[in-house]
């Protein structure tokens, strides 16, 4: 079992090789075995209205995307690619306008093949969310090493 | 709001023109990600083309789910703004996507259907595909408001 530190660690390096999630600017806050903490700055480019100041659901969706993937892949003994089967968000309101955002992600529960997560959009207070969402993953056992090994055939 | 009544204006002439190209430019995110839409005989065809900006898997390599999610939900927004008995601005609240195959770095299309228009709310599903229509990447629904205000 990895310790909170590695898991921030190995957060830290996906958020970084993911390019959509490094150009959004996206960073671990928290890290541990209970889940992940990940935000995103505001960014005009983001908005749903230029001027708005409101960062577009589309690019909240990406945000909650990426938490539960993470949230997923540190719930595993060991680290496997995992696909996402799908995922739901409910909106239940309006970010506060030219504010970072944050995603809390959990994996609720983990079996031989799937990783149930779940998780909340908001910005200054986890109990007042402005999204709430579910994922889930497909777990395929196999290790990034083994997926570019068989890419190199 | 300036903006607004200027996207408006864009919009109506697009609703009459079904000359679409001027509306993601227009709007932040659409244009971020890059993606575009094009009339198709009397509907719309959403295009997100290929970006190595999008990637999500590097190893792969695939598209982000979380692009190709957004890229949908705009879609199918941009879709009611087009074919709305009259032109609202939706606003989601809800959205549900299927991943259902590993998406390359290659073009997107998706295409929407509005499955129920009421006084209030809108039910939208979405198709998205790479190289072939029959072999969809994601299907998605979303349901959105469509308060006058």
């Amino acid at each position: 079992m990895n310790t909170d530190e590695q898991l921030e660690s190995i957060v830290q390096q996906f958020l970084h090789a993911i390019p959509y999630c490094r150009i959004l600017g996206m960073v671990p806050e928290q890290t541990s075995s209970k889940g992940v903490v990940i935000s995103m700055p505001f960014n005009e480019e983001l908005e749903a209205n230029p001027g708005s100041g409101i960062i577009h659901s589309g690019a909240i969706t990406s945000l909650m995307d990426s938490a539960f993937g993470m949230a997923a892949c540190i719930a595993l003994p060991e680290y496997e690619t995992c696909p996402t089967i799908d995922l739901r968000i409910d909106h239940l309101g309006l970010p506060d306008p030219f504010k970072p955002v944050r995603c809390f992600a959990e994996a609720y529960r983990v079996t031989k093949t799937v990783a149930f997560t779940r998780g909340v959009a908001y910005q200054d207070d986890r109990d007042e969310p402005f999204a709430h969402g579910v994922g889930t993953f497909m777990r395929t056992g196999r290790t990034l090493s083994d997926m570019a090994k068989e890419l190199a055939k | 709001m300036k903006n607004q009544s200027a996207f408006r204006e864009v919009l109506l002439q697009a609703r009459s023109t079904s000359d679409y190209s001027r509306l993601t430019g227009l709007l932040p995110y659409a244009r971020k990600i890059g993606m575009h839409c094009q009339s198709l005989g009397d509907d719309a065809l959403f295009v997100l083309p290929e970006n190595k900006e999008n990637t999500g898997n590097p190893v792969l390599p695939a598209l982000h789910g979380g692009v190709l999610g957004g890229f949908m939900e705009m879609s199918a927004a941009i879709h009611l703004m087009l074919f709305m008995d009259e032109p609202r601005i939706p606003k989601i609240v809800d959205f549900s996507i299927d991943y259902l195959r590993s998406s390359r770095i290659q073009d997107v299309f998706a295409e929407c259907k509005v499955v129920r228009q009421g006084s209030r709310i809108a039910n939208v599903s979405i198709t998205a595909w790479q190289s072939r229509r029959e072999t969809p990447v994601a299907t998605a629904r979303g349901n959105f408001r469509l308060d006058s205000n």
